[in-house]
């Protein structure tokens, strides 16, 4: 009898203890996940003049040593436009390209889905380096902002068409007809039922190709030169080449900048839009 | 409206900016790095001097087996730690949920410069792990987690991880939770009811995962770049290295002939697990 | 308002015509429904009458005019879907208001036309709700009054009803008919549901397989089927197989087990036909009657006033369903009479 009652007790706490045991390891793994980031901007405000973890005192004077730094300032509207410019691009073009694919029956439609959807699926340094090819070729290397936005498109049109092609194939045409039937043509419709239906997946899908072209690497390295670069070129440069804590300040900016994108993507449409495929 | 007066003009007309940048930006270039790849360095006809040089330089091949074996040990980090993370976000209470989502989408958003440069206080000489395993005895000196495969894998799954974890939870959620409980209610454990209940079922999708998680650790880029170092190339880095150093052109169109096939590759062989497994499961 | 009307309207989706010959009558003003099962094509002709479809063939006409030309928007239909389709980022005046606008009404006239609509289907108040903040309920009698204020020629509503749970329904057929009544428009409502179109319409035009099967008042309909189809679908729960045998004026049906009954003349060719008759034309046999045939009780359901039996007869394979008042419960053998005058005959095949 008593035997029965303690081998279900071992029995329990054996369960309990597993179930300790893997709670923890599933924390160690969301750990693991931040501490890159959350070491950086803890770090950066260090009132040392290395990068010391953990930061022996508190100070903001890295930050400014940033804001004055000429290269921080024109990296940092360099990226700013870049992204602005080729999301922009990318918002217009994609949209109409996406209505296309989600509505509209047509032989070659899946030509169409795979070209502009192609550089998602391409490898990021074959894109970089044929782009930078290319421009060699034609002698343009060294335009500068044009190549960049040139190659940033590339991250940001096919995502945003697959964002918005997802959403406008997600809505249901019953409220295209219903326009339809309330005396609306089809370009009437267009603006004033199918584009604010597709909105809110489109902003958000609009945030995370902005946030990608701010935060690339990968592309620009190829495109970046004397006459324009990126911020996170730049600090990678920097990285190498300083062993005090600015880069880690510049860092925390853009870790900033990032989170302000996904709270906005967070409110707007919620984060399930990374997880539904 | 299924109309078929609707002629596809419209659909040409709105998918033609698109088309013409994509074409110009990333198509043309691409082919005509593949047309350079089988070109030799003087002279017009085809051949595959350019692949054969590859295949003999140490060099190339030591880069290319590496990249294997980084992707792979990748890969694997990622299962393992992206599974479980995926069970408890599929049976955490709302809060907790949404607190471990952030958790690992926000990273994936994050610039890989600071992703990286975290990696290197934290593994680095005098960084945070070898410091505190020095002061507290363990080791008398540091330990090299950077500039070498082991550096890059951490920071490649780092990377991946979140990839892994959206797959997993994709296709988590189609899985009825009152299977589960059917199981439970049959006498099956906890344990035994994963293995042959939520396992069996979520395949599809983790082979999705493996795949599109391999796939990508084998064409990733800064991380490598910023990781490892020149000392330790994997094949994207090496084109970087054909392309800036060693001005060698055609090393580097061979390398992204490759990279490019590899990728198709497996983009294929997601698309027909994921059908595999709308036919088996629906 | 008025009238529509479909000539011979067909349509073809790859090799299945979803829309046979189709020729069908709303008057001006009337509640007509089209009745029929899943895939009989009710909702394709409606979304042909729309404009949503285009037809292979046939002509349709509103007031006696041809629209088949007329791309939707300027049909001047008002359409309420099956899923309400109320447009998710306006709130249920804009909504309602959308049809107007279109129309380039003044900001006045579109406040007091939509104020009033609102009323008239019992939302007044709900003008600045979200249609993600209103009920199932809610969400269709908006639907019903955007398509309403608009003031259409012809209202199509697509199986509006049956999202609704079933004390909704009933509550929304009772709006429904009066707001129909009121307002005066031409209706025509699409349905799988025999009560609701019975109990809903002026005429019901059932159709089967893209084809119309029978067009009539919901009475006529009911007294006098004009196939096993429609007689099946209307809930004749009796229908045998049986032979019709002529000699001269006279004619007899023949049923399984030697029964034979004799009707006048009329109906049918001889030949094989199925015989109908309504469970609750059955009549038990008392013991003078004449005609019985002999049963055995093989199940029974009690539904509080009145009992179904089924019985085991030699007229058929299957058990004639009867009902009765509930009185005694009955089992074992019994003797049925079906009498002529309630039987109806088709021809079968």
């Amino acid at each position: 009898m008593a035997d029965a009652a303690l081998s279900r007790s071992l029995t329990t706490l054996a369960w309990r203890c597993g179930r300790g045991a893997f709670a923890l390891y599933v924390l160690f793994w969301l750990l693991f996940l931040v501490a890159p980031i959350v070491i950086i901007v803890v770090v950066s405000f260090t009132g040392a003049n290395y990068m010391l973890f953990p930061p022996p005192g508190f100070s903001l004077k890295w930050f400014a040593e940033v804001a004055s730094l000429s290269w921080f300032r024109t990296a940092l509207a360099s990226s700013l436009i870049i992204a602005t410019v080729s999301t922009t691009i990318a918002v217009v073009i994609g949209t109409l390209a996406a209505r296309a694919l989600a509505r509209h029956r047509f032989r070659g439609r899946v030509v169409v889905e795979y070209v502009v959807l192609s550089p998602l699926i391409l490898p990021a340094v074959v894109l970089g380096f044929a782009l930078f090819n290319a421009l060699v070729l034609l002698r343009m290397e060294n335009l500068g902002l044009p190549n960049l936005i040139a190659g940033h498109v590339l991250i940001t049109l096919p995502f945003v068409t697959r964002s918005v092609w997802a959403a406008m194939a997600g809505t249901d045409i019953a409220l295209e007809e219903a326009a339809y039937s309330l005396g609306a043509d089809p370009r009437t419709t267009f603006w004033r039922v199918v584009l604010p239906t597709a909105r809110p997946s489109s902003i958000a899908g609009a945030i995370l190709a902005f946030t990608y072209s701010f935060n690339d690497i990968t592309i620009s390295i190829f495109l970046t030169g004397p006459s324009a670069t990126t911020l996170p070129v730049q600090v990678m440069a920097n990285i190498e080449y300083s062993a005090d804590p600015t880069p880690a300040a510049v860092s925390t900016v853009m870790v900033g900048l990032t989170l302000v994108f996904f709270l906005l993507i967070e409110r707007t449409v919620g984060l399930k839009i990374f997880t539904e495929r | 409206m299924d109309d078929p007066r609707r002629p596809a003009t419209a659909a040409w007309l709105l998918s033609t900016p698109a088309l013409v940048l994509t074409a110009l930006f990333a198509l043309m270039p691409s082919f005509h790095l593949l047309v350079a790849a089988f070109l030799p360095v003087n002279g017009s006809t085809p051949t595959m001097t350019n692949f054969e040089a590859l295949l003999d330089s140490k060099l190339a091949m030591q880069a290319f087996w590496r990249t294997l074996r980084v992707a792979t040990a990748t890969t694997v980090l990622t299962i393992i730690a992206g599974y479980p993370l995926a069970l408890v976000l599929r049976k955490a209470k709302p809060r907790l949920a949404a607190i471990i989502l952030v958790l690992v989408i926000f990273p994936l958003m994050v610039s890989v410069v600071v992703r990286v440069y975290g990696w290197l206080v934290i593994l680095g000489p005098s960084g945070i792990v070898n410091k505190s395993l020095i002061d507290l005895g363990v080791i008398a000196k540091p330990l090299a987690l950077i500039h070498n495969e082991i550096g890059i894998v951490i920071g490649e799954t780092q990377l991946l991880l979140p990839y892994m974890v959206l797959s997993l939870v994709a296709v988590l959620q189609k899985v009825d939770p009152y299977l589960e409980e059917a199981a439970l209610s049959l006498g099956a454990n906890p344990i035994v009811t994963f293995l042959r209940v939520v396992l069996p079922i979520s395949l599809p999708g983790l082979m999705s995962g493996i795949l599109l998680v391999f796939s990508l650790a084998m064409t990733a880029f800064a991380t490598p770049l910023l990781i490892g170092g020149p000392r330790v190339p994997l094949m994207t880095t090496l084109l970087y290295t054909y392309v800036f150093t060693s001005f060698n052109w055609a090393g580097a169109a061979a390398v992204a002939v490759v990279l490019v096939i590899l990728a198709l590759a497996f983009v294929t062989a997601q698309r027909l697990v994921t059908e595999a497994g709308l036919k088996r499961h629906g | 308002m008025s009238e529509v009307e479909l000539n011979g309207v067909s349509k073809r989706y790859g090799s299945t015509w979803a829309l046979d010959n189709v020729t069908f009558r709303a008057g001006q003003g009337k509640f007509v429904s089209l009745l029929g099962p899943s895939g009989s094509g009710k909702t394709t002709a409606l979304r042909v009458i729309a404009g949503f479809e285009a037809p292979n063939g046939g002509d349709i006409r509103l007031g006696g005019v041809s629209v088949a030309q007329l791309p939707p928007w300027k049909r001047d239909i008002g359409v309420v879907f099956q899923s309400y389709a109320l447009f998710p980022f306006l709130t249920a005046f804009e909504n309602i208001a959308f049809g107007l606008k279109m129309r380039r009404r003044t900001k006045a006239d579109i406040r007091k036309r939509v104020g009033d609509v609102l009323d008239m289907v019992g939302l007044g108040g709900f003008e600045d709700r979200y249609p993600r903040q209103m009920s199932g309920g809610q969400r269709q009698r908006v639907a019903l009054a955007r398509a309403l204020v608009i003031e259409p020629r012809l209202l199509l509503l697509d199986e509006p009803l049956s999202n609704l749970d079933a004390k909704l329904r009933a509550e929304m057929r009772f709006e429904l008919k009066r707001i129909q009544r009121e307002s005066g428009v031409t209706t025509l409502f699409v349905t799988h549901d025999q009560q609701e179109a019975f109990s809903l319409s002026d005429e019901i035009v059932l159709m089967n397989v893209g084809a119309v099967q029978q067009i009539g008042a919901p009475w006529e309909i009911w007294r006098a089927p004009n196939s096993v189809f429609v007689a099946d679908f209307i809930g004749v729960d009796n229908l045998l197989p049986a032979t019709l045998e002529r000699d001269g004026a006279a004619a007899a049906i023949r049923l399984g087990g030697g029964y034979v009954i004799a009707t006048n003349g009329g109906g049918p060719e001889p030949g094989p036909i199925v015989v109908g008759i309504r469970a609750a034309d059955v009549r038990l046999a008392d013991d003078a009657a004449t005609d019985v045939v002999e049963g055995r009780i093989v199940d029974a359901d009690y539904r509080g006033d009145i009992s179904a039996y089924r019985i085991a007869t030699p007229l058929a394979e299957r058990p004639l369903t009867v009902t009765v008042p509930s009185g005694r419960p009955l089992e074992g053998s019994v003797r049925v009479v079906l009498p002529a005058d309630k039987l109806m005959v088709f021809p079968r095949g």
